[in-house]
C-alpha cells in the first residue's frame, strides 16, 4: 500500500504537474497510507524541512555572483576566452571536468558548484569559445553548452569524491558492508572506486569532444541552417 | 563558536529581505503571493530550531501551495545595461574574477585551516558542519571584497541576489522537497516494501542461515 507514494510520484511527474505539490501530496498519502495522524505527518515536514537546509546555502553565495554579474563578469569570462585560439567549449569543459574531478578526489569538494562557478564563470566561458570560432549563437545551441556546463560540474563531483575516503557516501558503504559481516576499509573503497573514476573521465571526455564536433556541424554551414534544426540540441 | 546557524540565518535574511522588494515589485502580476513565498522561505530557514515542527511543517505547506499553484512570478530587477555591464567590465577587468575565485578558495582555506582549531573547548567552527560554516564565511568575505572591488553599496547586492534567486524560483525548494519525501518514505517502510518485493523478485544464494530480510531494511534507516 505505502508504495502507492512512489506511483503518485511517478504519474505526478509524467503528467507534469507542479513536482512541489507531487512531492507533498505523495509525501502526505504516504504517511496516511502508514497511519500516521496528521500532526505526526506535519511534524515530520517541519523536521526534515530544517535538516535539510543545507541544501540551500547556495544562496549565500548569490549577492556576490549577482553583484558581480552586474558589473560584467560573464562578459570578461568570455572574452578572456575568445582570446585563447586553441579554447574550443569541449576543451573547456574537459579541462573543467578535470579539475572538479581531480579535486573531490582529494576532498576539495567544494571548490566548484552550479551556482558559484559554472553560472558566472564556466558557462559564459564555454559560451565565449563557441561565439569566437562560430559568432552569434542560436539560442538552442547556447541552452545546449550551459547544460553540458552544468552536467561537467555533477559528473565530475559525483565519480570525483567517491575516491576520497572520508566522504558521506563511502562511509555509509562501510556501514552497510559491516552489517553485512563483510570486511572492508574506506582506503579500499576509494581504491576502488578509482577505476570508475577514470572510465568516467575517458567516456565523458569522448562526449565533449562530440560536442565540439556537434558544434561545428550545427554552426559552421551558417546560423541560419543551424537555428532550423532546433530540436536536435535535445535528442543527442 | 560559529554555528551553522548563523550561515542559515544569512541565507533566510537574504531571502527575506528580497522579498520586501517582490511585495513592491509591480511588473510582477503575483507580487503578493510571490512575495510571501520568499518571505516564509527566508523566515522558515531563520526560524526552523526555533519552531516547533508541526508549526514549521505548516509554513512548508504553505510555501508549497503559494508555488503550486502558480503564486510564484518573475518582475523586473533593474538589470545593467548591455552598455553599463561592458563599461565597468573594461574598467575592472579580471579583477571581477577574484570575488569569485575567493568563495572556492577560502572555503577550502577555513575547512582545512580553521577545522581542527579550538577555543578551550569548542571548537571555533560548528565541528559537524565545518564545510557549510566555511563556505557562509567565505561568501561574506568575497562579498566585501566585491563591494570593495565594484565599489557598490549592500542594496545593489541584495537587488542582485534577489534576481538570481527568483530566476531560480520554486525550483530552489525542490531538492530540500524530495529530501523531505525521503524522509516520509523511510518513516513509512517505504524501503523495506521494495526491499521484500526485491527479495521475492531475485532469488537470494543463501536460503539457510541469518535470513538477509531484515538486513535489507537498511537502506530506510541509514
Amino acid at each position: 500500500m505505502v508504495l502507492i507514494g512512489v506511483l503518485l510520484v511517478i504519474v505526478g511527474f509524467a503528467l507534469r504537474v507542479n513536482p512541489l505539490l507531487v512531492v507533498t501530496v505523495a509525501g502526505i498519502v504516504t504517511g496516511l497510507l502508514a497511519h500516521e495522524s496528521p500532526y505526526e505527518i506535519l511534524s515530520q515536514f517541519g523536521a526534515a524541512f530544517a535538516k535539510d537546509r543545507y541544501m540551500a546555502v547556495f544562496v549565500a553565495t548569490l549577492p556576490v555572483i549577482g553583484l558581480l554579474e552586474r558589473h560584467g563578469l560573464r562578459e570578461q569570462a568570455q572574452r578572456l576566452v575568445s582570446r585563447v585560439r586553441a579554447a574550443t567549449t569541449g576543451r573547456i569543459l574537459n579541462a573543467y571536468l578535470f579539475i572538479r574531478e581531480v579535486a573531490a578526489a582529494l576532498g576539495l569538494t567544494s571548490i566548484g558548484g552550479p551556482a558559484q562557478m559554472v553560472r558566472p564563470v564556466v558557462a559564459p566561458m564555454a559560451e565565449g569559445a563557441a561565439e569566437a570560432a562560430y559568432g552569434k549563437l542560436p539560442t538552442h545551441v547556447r541552452d545546449h553548452i550551459r547544460a553540458h556546463a552544468a552536467a561537467v560540474d555533477n559528473v565530475g563531483l559525483f565519480f570525483g569524491e567517491d575516491v576520497f575516503v572520508a566522504v558521506g557516501a563511502v562511509l555509509l558503504m562501510k556501514g552497510v558492508f559491516d552489517q553485512f559481516h563483510i570486511h572492508s576499509t574506506p582506503i579500499l573503497m576509494g581504491l576502488w572506486a578509482l577505476p570508475t573514476a577514470i572510465a568516467v573521465f575517458i567516456v565523458h571526455s569522448v562526449r565533449l569532444y562530440l560536442l565540439d564536433r556537434r558544434l561545428r556541424r550545427w554552426l559552421s554551414v551558417g546560423p541560419t541552417a543551424a537555428s532550423s534544426s532546433p530540436g536536435e540540441g535535445v535528442n543527442s | 563558536m560559529i554555528r551553522v546557524q548563523y550561515v542559515y540565518d544569512l541565507v533566510g535574511l537574504i531571502l527575506f529581505l528580497s522579498s520586501l522588494y517582490t511585495f513592491r515589485d509591480r511588473a510582477n502580476p503575483r507580487r503578493i503571493t510571490t512575495g510571501l513565498f520568499y518571505a516564509l522561505y527566508g523566515l522558515a530557514f531563520i526560524l526552523a530550531d526555533v519552531l516547533p515542527s508541526f508549526v514549521l511543517g505548516l509554513v512548508v505547506i504553505a510555501i508549497v501551495l503559494l508555488a503550486g499553484f502558480g503564486g510564484v512570478r518573475t518582475g523586473s530587477y533593474g538589470e545593467a545595461s548591455t552598455a553599463d555591464r561592458e563599461a565597468s567590465r573594461s574598467r575592472l577587468g579580471n579583477r571581477l574574477f577574484i570575488p569569485a575565485v575567493l568563495i572556492p578558495l577560502l572555503t577550502v582555506a577555513g575547512v582545512e585551516g580553521l577545522g581542527q582549531i579550538h577555543l578551550g573547548t569548542a571548537s571555533l567552527l560548528d565541528s559537524a558542519n565545518v564545510t557549510l560554516v566555511s563556505l557562509g564565511m567565505a561568501a561574506v568575505i568575497a562579498l566585501i571584497v566585491a563591494w570593495l572591488i565594484t565599489r557598490s553599496s549592500p542594496v545593489t547586492s541584495l537587488r542582485e541576489a534577489r534576481r538570481l534567486i527568483e530566476a531560480i524560483g520554486w525550483a530552489a525548494v525542490l531538492p530540500q522537497m524530495l529530501a523531505v519525501l525521503g524522509t516520509l518514505f523511510a518513516s513509512a517502510g517505504v524501503g523495506t516494501v521494495v526491499a521484500r518485493l526485491a527479495n521475492h523478485v531475485i532469488p537470494h544464494p543463501h536460503s539457510s542461515g541469518r535470513s538477509s530480510r531484515t538486513a535489507w531494511a537498511w537502506p530506510c534507516s541509514p
